[in-house]
């Protein structure tokens, strides 16, 4: 709605003064875009407004109100509220179907994708060694190593990118700096001589430790 | 606590300290609740039940988004701007059953305007449109000054004059027709 310095006004002064009381400027003024039977009728509707209003009865409050809207507040526990309802065989079966299903899921989401340049496993060996038949002297852990490979004086890492250096731990006492320069991929490995062998951990001496 | 003011006793409530939140908004409860019933009673036809249970939600409202209030407001325009949407809704939705038919019955012996000038007021209230009535609800009714009304609806004091000018007109027309 647009600013009306006129209607603005008027309304001043309806709310205050009968036609009778204004002063003759502000009588002009207000015949300037309204009769004074508009006037009248109006002042006489605000007065009648008002006096409806101050005589009309009001409502109780009902005093155990506020009582109800600090409890209503009070929301239970969303779990009791899940364990309160009832549970129906269907919806049961078809729960375990679903856990049933995700899990299976899971399970082959972990597999490792053969198309892949990455390798099959997630192995992880860190050793320097001069020999051709290095020694296991150092080993991190990983829940998917089964698998180590070892280079001639060279230090490896391998691992799946999406797992990179976040499962690892050293449990050497040594402390173990990973070095991005040292990780070596499928594609790179293929070009040097490797010694690929099954490794449990489970036998780990250190990984036991 | 009595003599902090609204905006104060919302803050304490939202500082979320246990007994001393639940006695402010006891406090701001004592000051709103029956403005806020009147608000509704008049606003929605004169339907106690209704606005009883406006009341009751519009505190939980309060307890629930108490912190979209910021302190650079006024808290009583906050509540009425909250009670006048919930108004406007249930317009919307068309809800409102108008029962100042009923309510006259049990009103008439404290009236000072004749029956018939008070039945006729009444209804004439009843059939503007919510926002002009809310307007002169809350002018009329509730006192509330020009400055309260244009910080509820977020308009300049201008603009309310000239819709509160244009609900009179409208009252005036209904009410001598």
């Amino acid at each position: 709605m647009k600013a009306n310095p006129y209607l603005e006004r008027v309304y001043e002064l309806l709310e205050q003064f009968d036609f009778n009381e204004l002063s003759e400027k502000d009588r002009t003024y207000v015949l300037s875009n309204m009769s004074e039977k508009e006037y009248i009728n109006m002042r006489s509707t605000i007065k009648d407004t008002e006096t409806f209003f101050s005589n009309s009865s009001e409502p109780n409050i009902n005093v155990s109100l506020l009582s109800s809207i600090i409890h209503t507040n009070h929301k239970p526990n969303i779990l009791i509220k899940i364990l309160n309802q009832p549970v129906k065989f269907y919806q049961l079966a078809a729960f375990i179907v679903l856990i049933l299903a995700i899990y299976t899921i899971k399970q082959y989401s972990d597999f490792p994708d053969k198309n892949s340049a990455l390798p099959l496993h997630d192995t992880i060996f860190i050793q320097k060694a001069d020999s051709i038949y290095p020694k296991l002297a150092d080993t991190v852990y990983s829940k998917l190593i089964d698998t180590v490979k070892c280079i001639r004086e060279k230090i490896i890492y391998i691992s799946r990118e999406k797992d990179t250096n976040t499962h690892v731990k050293l449990l050497s006492t040594t402390a173990y700096v990973f070095d991005s320069s040292k990780v070596v991929f499928k594609k790179t490995t293929d070009s040097i001589k490797e010694l690929t062998f099954t490794k449990d951990v489970s036998s780990d001496t250190l990984f036991k430790n | 606590m009595q003599h902090l003011t609204d905006e104060q006793l919302i803050k304490i409530y939202q500082s979320n300290e246990g007994n001393k939140s639940q006695v402010a908004f006891g406090h701001l409860y004592n000051r709103y609740a029956k403005l806020m019933l009147n608000y509704f009673y008049f606003s929605l036809h004169y339907d106690h039940n209704k606005a009883q249970d406006f009341v009751q939600d519009l505190f939980v409202k309060i307890l629930e988004k108490h912190h979209t209030f910021n302190n650079d407001q006024f808290f009583k325009a906050w509540i009425y701007r909250i009670a006048a949407n919930m108004c406007n809704n249930e317009f919307r939705k068309n809800n409102v059953i108008r029962k100042y038919h009923d309510h006259i019955k049990s009103s008439s012996e404290i009236m000072t305007l004749s029956p018939e000038t008070e039945k006729d007021l009444r209804k004439c209230i009843t059939d503007l449109n919510p926002e002009q009535r809310s307007l002169i609800v809350l002018r009329f009714k509730l006192k509330l000054s020009i400055k309260e009304i244009a910080q509820i609806y977020e308009c300049p004091e201008g603009t309310i004059k000239s819709r509160l000018f244009y609900a009179t007109k409208e009252l005036s027309k209904l009410f001598k027709v």
